[in-house]
């Protein structure tokens, strides 16, 4: 989106960095424009931190203390967008599912909520641990740390499978659904992480 | 401008000592009086009035037991909660599971009333030292895990002192903010503050101007105040022991030996009252102090572990770690934080004022002079609504940065059902008794069919760290209006009218002060909007801009003849409000240029 005072492209929708001109009004749930990022895992971590700071600079509450009210509402809410959009961004698995959110709204044919052959078994099994050993801190910290160990390699094959796509350069179905899966396996082993720091806080 | 230039003070409400700040010139400062830059949080009902501070902690053993310290612990808190720690109170606490309220005479008081007192006193105390009497807006620090409940409790109190609150802010980031202007670097910090009644540990970034939390950990129930009950603990050993003299006479003495002991070895304790035929006559080492406290010393480590897990670091990527407030000053504590962090704590400020300058520097931010610095904070609770079976789903997890919404759709489940229940808590548990309730509300929804209307429900976190909900139900597009009913302490109905009988008296002082607030604003919009006039032209329309230039025009006429109706000045400021919305980014860009090209870095 070019900027209509300059003509150049603006940083996002929203705001343009090189003249600082801001519509506080903007609203958009897709979180990849709001910081004007194209819609892709890849992610220059550098560039991204420097906008999120940037941006929050141009749009945190603070910086406008006499606007009225109804102007007060819509830099809150214009900073919330941001502050949210950020941190979904940042965390890889989430942005990675977003980018599949937006090609199966485009209309690939993705299955959702694929999971591997077997997988409820093995989470059922490491359940049952965690029921047997439940008053066990240091079994539960063993089984923490094996649960930690199966979301990070599962992390880092999502990391390789996008890695691929961008060298083919094409945007393969099955492939992606392989992502799908993996990202649905790493919402059980999340549950089971936050059910033990429970038992541990007990 | 007409006026002195409008004065925003920081104020460290402490459980045990206030302090208030504010710049002079480019400096932040404490403000002293003969010497003394701390305010006892204490006060005293007597029949001829209250006493506050000083005076009241000077006598407080002639009033025993309507003499109030540590009431901020008390915030938010039900006497359920507390009943094992009220029994070595000196004073009366009634109650029940959902309230808490301090006995004076024939009154009962909630802690924050208590409170209200003090801030009066900090808020004189900047009027006295800074020669002024129109001192109304603050900035004030509260513990980063205080929930929704206890920061409101907290700006009630401030409203009802006469201080308009621009901003509640965490005190570890204060203490960063004034620690990171100090240090003059970039890089990670752990900020642990040990107070008189509470302990947080915050993590946090800096980077280019902004200070960044990246987590937040903490306890609102520890600190010196359980210190000194330990060590009046032992001097009782066991003993039953309630009488209000002999009970504040030793809590005192305890805060004098814990004091005492952070430089010498041992410190013998001689108590003699006369009039309640009771000695003490012991002597108390370090090495017995430490045992007492380590437990409680422990759970701050344990806290902080899991602020650096949550903040993603390893404990070499925290650069500096800074030590705030008194409790801090303790050599076990010292030793504990360097061994965790494995670097020794840098003190270079004084940890019982380094709260109350940071909360003047955010004062300085909000009157928009320092342009070059932001505070991102986050919430220290993830906040979450009931669902079946008593469980808890988050809607936002803690240490979610701030400013900070998220939207939920509800449904109904029987035909025609006229409205839904939400119940908001805060925690981290997963079973709705595990954590804390932070209200109520039924949503009203137009009778449907089952599972046909669509509620979007909104949480806002604003910059304050306090909840808003919104609702719209799509199919037949109605808005609700939620009010959060706090479960806990006292009603939005009660907390007005303390505000309003505080100020009752002081009405005329309360408009007069609105009405000067109101033309403040309006000069600052008038010099402001003339300043873009050029640049106007070229981004709105000319009717438009001519539109602008007869309400400034208003505005200077209203300012000329002294306009004293409020109603006629609001409408003025919110007018000029709107119709400038389009040039806020310009008068937004002209003073923020430097900061955003990155320049000022070196002023960090």
């Amino acid at each position: 989106m070019d900027c209509k005072s300059c003509n150049k492209t603006q940083l996002t929708p929203f705001f343009c960095s090189c003249c600082n001109v801001l519509d506080i009004s903007y609203e958009s749930s897709d979180k990849f424009e709001t910081l004007g990022l194209k819609k892709s895992y890849e992610l220059d971590k550098k560039d991204f931190e420097d906008r999120y700071l940037t941006l929050s600079k141009v749009t945190h509450p603070d910086r406008y203390q006499d606007l009225s009210e109804t102007q007060k509402t819509k830099i809150l809410n214009l900073s919330a967008q941001i502050n949210g959009s950020y941190f979904s961004l940042k965390d890889d698995l989430t942005r990675a599912q977003l980018v599949l959110d937006h090609l199966i709204s485009d209309g690939m044919a993705l299955d959702k909520k694929s999971l591997p052959k077997n997988f409820l078994f093995e989470i059922l099994e490491i359940r049952e641990e965690m029921d047997e050993d439940s008053t066990d801190d240091d079994r539960l910290e063993e089984i923490e740390s094996e649960v930690e160990g199966l979301r990070k390699s599962t992390h880092k094959e999502i990391e390789k499978i996008f890695q691929e796509l961008t060298k083919l350069n094409v945007l393969d179905t099955n492939h992606l659904q392989d992502v799908q899966t993996k990202l649905n396996t790493i919402s059980y082993y999340d549950r089971i992480l936050e059910q033990i720091e429970g038992k541990l806080d007990d | 401008m007409t006026n002195q230039e409008n004065i925003i003070i920081g104020i460290d409400l402490g459980t045990t000592n206030t302090l208030v700040a504010c710049y002079e010139g480019d400096i932040p400062t404490v403000l002293a009086e003969n010497g003394n830059a701390m305010i006892p949080s204490v006060v005293t009902y007597t029949d001829d009035g209250v006493l506050v501070g000083d005076q009241a902690k000077a006598n407080f053993s002639k009033y025993p037991n309507t003499t109030f310290f540590s009431a901020k612990r008390f915030f938010g808190k039900t006497y359920s909660e507390l009943e094992e720690d009220l029994t070595k109170m000196p004073f009366e606490v009634k109650g029940d599971d959902t309230s808490l309220k301090f006995v004076a005479h024939d009154k009962e008081l909630s802690p924050f009333e208590v409170s209200i007192e003090v801030l009066k006193e900090a808020k004189n105390r900047a009027q006295r030292v800074l020669g002024r009497n129109d001192i109304s807006k603050a900035v004030i620090t509260v513990p980063a895990y205080f929930d929704d409940s206890q920061r409101n409790e907290t700006k009630t109190a401030a409203l009802a002192a006469g201080l308009e609150v621009l901003r509640i802010i965490n005190e570890p980031t204060a203490a960063a903010l004034a620690y990171g202007l100090d240090l003059k670097k970039e890089g990670k910090i752990a900020v642990y503050d040990l107070g008189g009644g509470t302990f947080d540990i915050s993590i946090l970034e800096l980077k280019d101007g902004v200070f960044r939390v990246l987590s937040t950990n903490g306890d609102t129930f520890l600190g010196g105040d359980d210190f000194d009950a330990a060590i009046v603990d032992y001097l009782l050993e066991g003993f039953e022991e309630t009488r209000p003299e002999v009970l504040i006479a030793l809590k005192y003495a305890a805060e004098e030996i814990k004091i005492r002991l952070s430089d010498k070895e041992s410190v013998p304790v001689k108590i003699n009252l006369e009039n309640e035929n009771f000695s003490i006559d012991k002597v108390i080492t370090r090495e017995t102090f430490d045992s007492l406290i380590l437990k409680k010393v422990k759970q701050t480590v344990r806290a902080s572990k899991k602020a650096v897990k949550d903040a993603q670091l390893s404990i070499e990527e925290i650069s500096e770690v800074v030590l705030v407030g008194g409790s801090s000053r303790i050599p076990l504590v010292r030793t504990m934080v360097e061994d965790f962090f494995e670097k020794t704590p840098f003190i270079g400020l004084n940890p019982d004022e380094v709260v109350a300058l940071g909360a003047s520097t955010q004062a300085r931010i909000l009157s928009g002079k320092e342009r070059d610095l932001l505070l991102l904070d986050v919430i220290p609770l993830s906040i979450g609504l009931e669902t079946l079976g008593g469980a808890v789903t988050k809607v936002l997890l803690r240490n979610t940065t701030i400013p900070a919404s998220v939207t939920e759709e509800f449904t109904t489940s029987v035909d025609d059902q006229t409205g839904i229940n939400l119940n908001v808590y805060q925690g981290e548990r997963e079973l709705v008794e595990d954590c804390r309730p932070l209200g109520k509300f039924k949503l009203a929804v137009p009778p449907m069919k089952a599972g046909y209307p669509r509620v979007k429900v909104t949480f806002h976190i604003d910059e304050n760290g306090m909840l808003k909900v919104d609702a719209f139900e799509e199919r037949s597009e109605q808005k609700a209006h939620i009010e959060i009913n706090p479960v806990i302490g006292l009603s939005h109905k009660e907390m007005n009218n303390i505000i309003k009988a505080s100020i009752d008296c002081a009405m005329d002082d309360f408009q007069l002060r609105m009405i000067v607030e109101l033309r403040n604003k309006a000069e600052r919009i008038i010099v402001a909007t003339e300043r873009t006039y050029d640049k106007a032209y070229r981004l709105m329309e000319a009717e438009e801009v001519e539109e602008i230039k007869v309400w400034i025009q208003k505005a200077k006429d209203a300012l000329k003849r002294g306009e004293k109706d409020q109603a006629i000045l609001e409408k003025i400021v919110n007018t000029l409000g709107d119709l400038t919305l389009p040039l806020a980014d310009l008068l937004f860009s002209d003073a923020t240029k430097q900061a955003l090209v990155g320049k000022e870095t070196s002023a960090v």
